[in-house]
């Protein structure tokens, strides 16, 4: 399954570099002649060519790998790390799905709330039983947190709907 | 000598050792976890930093940084399981003597000899990065930015199994680096109208994304449920097994010296590191040794040597970053934007405009290496256990830290989803056997190379031989062409290979 791996990385970057070359890199604007920075812009290279350097390097890189990659004794299943199998992957995008609902909350709920309950789901999809643990550590981690970053440093944390509440009382 | 004693002061200050110490029992629990790193505890408590004075952040990062490094003994020797890579070397005999019964005494030997090489290292850090920022002083932004080409071409060289795929990590860093107002005319460049992009990615969700946050999606594919389980205990029923002796010192003084030498040397080179030190000091030790057959039979010289060679490292790498701005390993390049964030410009102007920061920076360090010892020996016992914290409790916990804590830099979400794309990019790159150190150090160095290049050509009116008119700046050409023409020569050996 993974035969050719470095060969599909190195035509994956090939073209992220031709896109990134060709179509992003085009958006930034560089007419400044007729403006006050043109004088300097004469002397520079302009914002496009460290852009332009950058994607260049990575297409010239991807050839590189690509090439290397063809080489008959190179075709080969890499041995080095294998990828994740579906069932290894599952839990892995468990966690990033749970992690982004996490942020996406964050800001609507509140740190207070969204936190031990953010807790709560790993905990349990990761097999965690014992409710006692649990619980209090998604508590103390809420704690601690809120007591060290919102009242000790002094940094507002996202409060959401809870800030409502309390203005509202 | 008076800037030296205010600061000394500043540094012993009650608060500033509270600080340390909680920092060293916290370095050498996640260097003594494998799985954590300590690149991970350093890009975590980064964001505490920003809300510390220089003294105490120091002391913090300092204290995670030496005794990260040392932690990863403690499981290299009592479950064979390095905590850090910097510890590989240490199971070759630590955990034979672990099996032995000698645990106590390989866990003493490798504090001893962890304190011999980081303060070693201190010292050699002490007389060479002044001079070399002297030096360093006669560079003008030509000569600057082909320094920083140089720089960049060496790291991208040294990280990894693939230099290929090392320099393609760098090339994304430089990529990634281009997003934000250019340096030269603040061009917007890719920002998409989105206001939080003008200054570019933030340096430090980036950084605990790449490292921290993508350490913990490799660690949820098996669940998290493969805890380690640490069966030796450092007791013993023979006494001497357990602790020190006169003689174990004796026998192993040279070793710890050639080592903690060796160690620094590596430590000045960029993009070399702690591992490969502590496998060159074992090696090295070895060679040395009367009697090498002892060697992975449980000799207390084999953990002298591997342990003062990774530790000398932490002082060492801090000679290029803070005399050339370069940082050469992955910690310092965290370090580097800790010191940023607190005001503190590394590079040659440092030793004239910040001394008091230099000796607060030389300072912290000896006082990190001398709570390692005592925190070290005085919680052994409790250090041991470390490694039965189950994981699926611990990653969790670490996650909800990166959020926080990238939030907590300019209040923002967005930071937010940025930590968690890189955490992504990290992972995957991880997972395809891509460095992500390369990426990191690309990302640090593009801005002040395009900075550099773009003043260079702006003082000569665009004239493009300001770049080969001094013999600095063709110095440091011929040394980018060897370190290109050395990359394509090992690419093609690995071709072979």
């Amino acid at each position: 399954m993974f035969k050719f791996r470095d060969l599909k990385i190195g035509l994956f970057f090939l073209s992220f570099s031709l896109i990134f070359a060709f179509l992003l890199v085009p958006t930034i604007q560089e007419d400044w002649a007729h403006s006050s920075k043109g004088r300097i812009q004469s002397y520079t290279l302009g914002p496009r060519f460290f852009p332009y350097l950058a994607a260049g390097l990575m297409g010239l890189l991807s050839i590189m790998l690509i090439v290397q990659n063809l080489r008959p004794h190179k075709l080969k299943i890499n041995e080095d790390k294998l990828p994740p199998r579906k069932n290894e992957f599952y839990p892995v995008l468990a966690f990033m799905s749970m992690g982004m609902a996490y942020i996406i909350i964050l800001p609507f709920i509140g740190v207070p709330l969204a936190t031990p309950l953010c807790l709560f789901c790993f905990f349990w999809y990761f097999g965690n039983r014992n409710w006692t643990w649990i619980l209090l550590f998604a508590m103390g981690v809420t704690v601690f947190i809120y007591g060290v970053f919102e009242k000790l440093m002094g940094i507002p944390l996202p409060m959401g709907i809870l800030n409502r509440l309390w203005t509202f009382s | 000598m008076d800037i030296f004693l205010n600061q000394l002061g500043l540094a012993l200050q009650g608060t500033n050792l509270l600080i340390l110490f909680i920092a060293t029992i916290v370095g050498i629990i996640i260097g003594a976890i494998p799985g954590l790193t300590v690149n991970m505890a350093v890009a975590l408590c980064v964001p505490l930093t920003i809300h510390f004075p220089l003294a105490p952040s120091l002391c913090m990062l300092f204290a995670l940084y030496a005794s990260g490094i040392y932690g990863g003994s403690i499981s290299a020797i009592l479950v064979n399981t390095p905590g850090t890579p910097a510890s590989a070397a240490t199971t070759i005999d630590g955990f034979v003597m672990a099996q032995q019964g000698k645990a106590g005494k390989a866990l003493k030997m490798a504090l001893f000899a962890s304190f011999c090489g980081g303060i070693i290292s201190v010292i050699i850090l002490v007389a060479v990065a002044q001079n070399l920022a002297n030096v360093a002083l006669k560079f003008g932004p030509a000569e600057r930015s082909t320094l920083l080409l140089f720089a960049l071409t060496i790291v991208g060289v040294l990280s990894g199994k693939s230099i290929i795929k090392g320099l393609l990590a760098g090339s994304l860093g430089l990529i990634a680096a281009t997003v934000g107002a250019d340096p030269m005319l603040a061009v917007p460049r890719f920002t998409f109208g989105r206001l939080e992009l003008e200054e570019g990615f933030g340096y430090i969700p980036l950084l605990i994304g790449l490292f921290a946050l993508s350490e913990i999606f490799q660690q949820a594919e098996d669940r998290m449920q493969t805890n380690i389980r640490s069966l030796r205990s450092i007791k013993s029923r023979n006494k001497e097994d357990e602790s020190l002796t006169l003689q174990d010192i004796l026998l192993s003084w040279k070793t710890i010296i050639r080592s903690s030498l060796l160690g620094t040397f590596i430590g000045i080179l960029p993009g070399i590191g702690a591992t490969v030190a502590c496998f060159l000091g074992y090696g090295e030790a070895k060679r040395a040794a009367k009697n090498p057959e002892l060697f992975g039979q449980g000799t207390v010289e084999g953990v002298a040597a591997s342990e003062a060679a990774n530790n000398a490292v932490t002082g060492s790498a801090l000679i290029p970053l803070l005399s050339l701005s370069i940082p050469g390993d992955s910690v310092t390049a965290i370090l580097y934007g800790a010191l940023l964030i607190q005001g503190v410009t590394t590079g040659p102007l440092i030793f004239q405009n910040q001394i008091d920061a230099v000796y607060l920076i030389y300072i912290t360090l000896t006082m990190a290496n001398i709570a390692m010892v005592i925190v070290g020996y005085s919680f052994m016992s409790f250090f041991t256990k470390v490694t039965d914290i189950p994981r699926n409790i611990l990653f969790p916990i670490i996650f909800i830290f990166c959020v926080i804590g990238s939030y907590s830099i300019r209040n923002s979400i967005f930071d937010i989803f940025v930590m968690m794309a890189f955490g992504i990019i990290g992972y995957f790159m991880r997972r395809l056997a891509i460095p992500v150190v390369p990426m990191l150090i690309a990302f640090i160095l593009a801005q002040p190379f395009e900075e550099a290049m773009s003043q260079a050509l702006v003082g000569s009116e665009g004239n493009p031989t300001v770049f080969v008119n001094s013999p600095i700046s063709v110095f440091f050409l011929f040394l980018t062409v060897f370190s290109i023409w050395f990359t394509l020569r090992r690419s093609f050996q690995e071709k072979k290979g």
